[in-house]
């Protein structure tokens, strides 16, 4: 099957190739478009042709090439906060053009949203689509004022989160697995620093965010609901600066320089956070001594060889690390990931790119002694692969990419030592291995003026690998832990399992008029490897686990249908949208009543199989430009499950449904010095299990459902304002040093929003029954940040 | 295994949410459910009172004692001599009552026992085998500095070894000063000489569950009285003990999805619209005392 694929896919791919032999007569202006005073490439800006009323946009190394009849030609290069640049050719034969865009001064005209161009959003054919600047996260108020990406990610529409300290974020209805997070094409298994109140993404390090929610094209793929590819700046080329932060929490510093001027540079930046430090002093007698902090460093190299070929490394590591010596307590975790890219331009237009990583997350959990009873555990799962993409520009009207991707995967789920008076036992559950490959194709065409389509298709093919065992149980009841009746063993690389999925992928856009488009899309996406989690949040200690003979790949289908319109010229333009999606989701991962899900070799036994369901609507206005800026986001929304053997096989909504999601981000700033920014989020209360009876036995009062149902009540709703100043030091003249002061502000009027709501038996009277409201941050948290630059 | 998480994640989360976590009562309204029988029956071998409680569930926020069941026939058999114990309730208050006639023990070593409940037409069945349980060897304590004024005290220990070449279910219980440690956050049992999955097979106890005799926030003081019970359990009451203890907590993050506990009481008719609720257990129990005194 696979091989018969492969060939059907290079036949393509000579069709498109030999295609391009006939247009002899056409000729080719490829370049990038970069910032001017960095050097910096920027994603996603636009390339205009006066004369054709057409153009492109750069890709994710800045990019772009069109191909055009002889002639004179006005190029006009656009990006947002940036001054327009005009470039005029006579194209008599093919070009290299570059453009150095100038970043805007007047500080009134900052952007702090990214669109491309005013007109983008309904020009383009992406949907579902949120790109942030780090510009704009840092213009949001924070938790204790510091800027973090995954956080900012959470005010925009289709994204929830079950609560704060919880690790990931759900969209449109997703569980957090199903979120591939990929920094410089690496995926981070674990996003999260501090359980989840911070992200692992240093905000000086990061260039450009861009969020997929739907319609996500072939290139991508390997997770359900969403794409956060989160892409790291290369390092000013130009001249030496740095970028640094202290706050209450920690402290960042990035430097970024050229290390061959307009040839190579570097960025590396780290932060540590120093929270064990200030608790010191309420920490006292065994807490003495605790270890609470976290770090990480993230670097980058760029090298350009010659015109044609280009060579970027990157990597990330990060920690975080939790424990007291007094009672002898170790918790750590942490992701590092190693990418290393090579650009090639075979001619003008044709790009390849050639990715090859590494990734790795991992905890270690440790109790007591070593010389006398105690136990250490670590987990991990690891990552390489190699992934060579192409991108053609056969004409303007056609942008072709394809590609292929192969991922091994080495699970540790278990390596385990257990010390019983001064006696060791090594408890290991065996690794467990797979092969994930894919191969991919996407045209986005322009048909006409007003209409626009990208179709596309990806093939996945997994392979679960030995060495390793297959389980095979026995029917049972659902719900129950199901009972093993046959173990085969499988030699190191034969395959214990496979399974192959055709993910076509399509999105079209319909433009009315100047002002507004109509855009829908499709995406069938599998998913092959899967979060082992049944807490009320994601923790550090969830393990990843792939797909095996028992648990089946998941997979989602999504429509979205949306409506874009833009009112207003130029400065006061508003961007408006409605979207519409619903997604089917198969082969949902959920636990039996006290499933097992640590140091068991069956934990196979203890899963069960769901379908979920996901629809909503999302709306949002955003104000780009002015002096006032943000958005408004609302979504209206359900994401419910069906699982045999929960809730007597009804479907029920998950712990992450939120029926009204709305959040308001605004950023006003008063003069060239002084702004102010506030966010206010409202969201229903989440789902969960209230009792409707007592049991009494041994003298607990139990809750106990008598209808045996899930999610059958809501906790009350979740809201919060949060506000932030940020003050610009005077700049002195010729001095290169810029700071800025953040005062800010988190759950202003102090509520105290619940995170669960548990039930108990009064503690000085056991017959009394109440229900608890368990906040996680129960008051207001007040944070001061120093940010600068030099 | 998770107990002891649950443990560690305890305290990092005391630390990390020093100042800003909170609880408070709030007032819901709950539904009320269609009313269960439930049967409590947790019975030892001691040559003592053996008590099975007999009610119906009523609404969660009900605030009072369960109504109990009346009139019901209650009766524990050892399947394997044939022996009958009838349980009375002779003070008309749904506690069902066998005593020992002189030194007579209801349960016998390795024996299976059978619960029949007769109660409305409905036969409620269930079966529990008394499993061995080793003696405890002695008791200790020790002086540590804790958290705080309540974690400062004495840390006791109870020392044993589990029995060897077979799976072993217990469940260790401490009576503090007369007053039984029964709250749920306070369930100690083992698997073994540890807990499940960690091959702990006839070995002493570990120290997570040796110490765990020690309320983990309140430590012993100067005088105290302190009993150690050991009792024998099964994989399936391990289980069950494992559910009350995670549903009866605030485990906050590290919260499970709130389920109905299990039960191992069913109805013989099984289209019977009367499912039910509650748990029987046979147990060995041996047991320790020790008082807290000066060094």
């Amino acid at each position: 099957m696979q091989n018969y694929l492969s060939k059907g896919f290079l036949v393509m791919i000579l069709v498109f190739l030999g295609g391009n032999l006939y247009a002899q007569e056409k000729l080719t202006i490829s370049g990038y478009v970069k910032n001017a005073t960095s050097g910096e490439e920027q994603i996603g800006a636009s390339i205009y042709v006066k004369e054709l009323g057409n153009g492109t946009t750069t890709n994710a190394y800045g990019f772009f090439s069109i191909t055009l009849p002889k002639g004179t030609y006005t190029l006009v290069a656009t990006y947002v906060g940036y001054e327009t640049l005009t470039k005029s050719v006579e194209l008599s034969e093919s070009v290299k053009l570059n453009f150095e865009l100038v970043e805007k001064s007047n500080q009134l005209k900052e952007v702090i949203v990214k669109a491309d161009k005013p007109e983008n959003n309904i020009e383009n054919i992406e949907m579902s689509v949120n790109k942030l600047e780090i510009k704009t996260i840092q213009k949001m108020p924070a938790l204790l004022g510091e800027v973090d990406v995954v956080k900012s990610i959470q005010l925009l529409p289709g994204v929830a989160t079950v609560g704060e300290g919880a690790s990931g974020f759900n969209v449109r209805g997703g569980a957090i697995d199903q979120n591939l997070v990929l920094l410089d094409e690496a995926p981070v298994y674990n996003s999260s620093h501090l359980f989840g109140f911070f992200s692992v993404f240093n905000p000086d390090a990061v260039k450009n965010i861009s969020l997929v929610k739907g319609g996500i094209p072939a290139q991508f793929g390997g997770r359900l609901s969403s794409i956060l590819d989160v892409r790291m700046k290369e390092g000013n080329e130009k001249e030496f600066t740095a970028n640094g932060g202290i706050g209450l929490i920690f402290s960042r510093l990035s430097i970024e320089a050229p290390i061959i001027k307009d040839k190579a540079s570097f960025i590396l930046a780290g932060r540590r956070s120093y929270i064990d430090v200030l608790a010191k002093p309420f920490l006292k007698r065994e807490l003495k001594d605790s270890k609470l902090h976290f770090y990480d460093l993230t670097a980058k190299v760029n090298y350009k060889l010659n015109e044609n070929n280009r060579l970027f490394l990157s990597g990330y590591f990060g920690k975080d690390a939790f424990g007291g010596s007094a009672t002898i307590l170790g918790f750590d975790w942490g992701n590092s990931t190693a990418t290393l890219r090579w650009n090639h331009i075979f001619n003008q237009k044709l790009f390849f790119n050639f990715t090859t990583f590494y990734s790795k997350y991992d905890y270690f959990l440790q109790n007591g002694k070593s010389t006398t009873d105690g136990f250490e555990w670590n987990s991990s799962i690891i990552n390489y692969s190699v992934k060579p993409e192409f991108v053609y520009y056969p004409n303007p009207n056609n942008t072709i990419k394809f590609g292929a991707q192969s991922l091994f995967y080495n699970f540790t789920p278990f390596d385990a030592k257990v010390i019983i008076l001064g006696k060791s036992s090594d408890l290991k559950l065996a690794d467990k291995f797979a092969l994930e490959s894919s191969v991919f194709i996407e045209n986005e065409q322009k048909i006409s003026n007003s209409l626009s389509i990208n179709y596309g298709l990806r093939y996945s093919n997994y392979r679960y690998l030995g060495a390793g065992k297959s389980y095979h149980f026995r029917d049972g009841v659902a719900g129950e832990r199901k009972i093993l009746s046959e173990t085969n063993t499988y030699k190191s690389g034969e395959t214990i399992e496979q399974y192959g999925n055709f993910e076509p992928r399509f999105a079209l856009k319909y433009q009315i008029n100047e002002n507004s488009a109509v855009k829908a899309s499709y995406n069938r996406m599998a998913q092959y490897i899967h979060l082992i989690s049944n807490t009320a949040a994601s923790l550090p200690v969830d393990i990843w686990t792939p797909s095996t003979n028992n648990i089946k790949p998941q997979i989602a289908n999504q429509v979205a249908l949306g409506y874009f319109r833009n009112f207003g010229k130029e400065e006061k333009t508003l961007e408006t949208s409605v979207e519409m999606y619903y997604k089917k989701l198969q082969n949902q991962i959920d636990y039996i009543d006290g499933a097992n899900l640590f140091l068991n070799e069956l934990i196979e036994a203890d899963l069960m199989n769901g379908n979920g369901r996901a629809y909503g609507v999302e709306f949002q206005v955003k104000k780009n430009y002015g002096a006032l800026t943000g958005w408004v986001a609302y979504t209206i929304a359900r994401t419910e499950r069906q699982v045999e053997g929960i809730n007597k096989g009804l479907w029920y909504p998950t712990r992450f449904d939120k029926l009204h999601n709305l959040n308001i981000t605004a950023a006003y700033q008063v003069s060239n010095r002084l702004s102010f920014s506030a966010n206010f989020i409202f969201n229903s209360g989440t789902p969960a299990t209230f009792p409707t009876n007592r049991i009494e036995t041994n003298g607990w009062v139990i809750p106990h459902n008598s209808e045996e149902r899930r999610n059958n009540y809501r906790i009350p709703d979740y809201h919060r304002l949060d506000i932030s100043v940020t003050l610009q030091q005077k700049q002195k003249q010729h001095k290169k040093w810029d700071g800025n002061w953040v005062f800010s502000l988190y759950n202003v009027y102090n509520r105290q929003n619940p995170f669960s709501v548990f039930f108990q038996p009064n503690k000085d009277n056991a017959q009394k029954t109440e229900a608890i409201n368990y906040s996680i941050i129960g008051s207001i948290i007040p944070g001061v940040t120093y940010n600068f630059k030099f | 295994m998770m107990k002891i998480g649950n443990l560690i994640f305890y305290f990092l989360w005391s630390i990390l949410l020093l100042l800003t976590s909170c609880e408070k009562e709030i007032d819901i309204t709950l539904d009320e459910g269609k009313s269960q029988i439930v049967v409590d029956a947790f019975l030892t071998d001691a040559p003592s009172k053996q008590t099975i409680k007999l009610t119906n569930t009523s609404s969660y926020f009900k605030n009072s004692a369960s109504p109990a069941v009346l009139g019901a026939k209650v009766t524990v058999t050892n399947i394997n001599t044939g022996e009958i114990f009838p349980f009375v309730d002779a003070t008309n208050t749904g506690n069902y009552v066998w005593l020992p006639n002189g030194n007579n023990k209801l349960a016998k070593l390795n024996s299976t026992y059978a619960l029949s409940v007769i109660y409305k037409g409905d036969t409620l069945i269930s079966e529990s085998k008394l499993n061995p349980v080793p003696a405890i060897d002695s008791l200790s304590y020790e002086y540590k500095e804790g958290i705080n004024d309540s974690q400062t005290g004495y840390i006791a220990s109870f020392w044993a070894t589990d029995i060897p070449k077979r799976a072993d279910f217990y469940w260790i219980r401490t009576t503090r000063n007369d007053t039984l440690m029964n709250e749920p956050r306070y369930l100690n049992f083992a698997w073994d000489a540890a807990f499940e999955g960690w091959n702990a097979d006839g070995v002493q106890f570990f120290e997570g569950v040796r110490k765990a005799i020690t309320p983990f926030d309140k430590s012993f003081k100067i005088g105290d009285r302190l009993k150690v019970q050991l009792y024998s359990i099964n994989e399936k009451t391990y289980r069950y003990l494992f559910q009350v203890q995670f549903q009866m907590t605030n485990n906050g993050l590290f919260a499970q999805p709130t389920a109905n506990i299990p039960t191992n009481i069913t109805n013989k008719n099984k289209k019977s619209a009367n499912k039910p609720l509650g748990w029987f257990l046979m147990s060995a129990v041996v047991e320790k005392s020790i008082t807290i005194k000066k060094k």
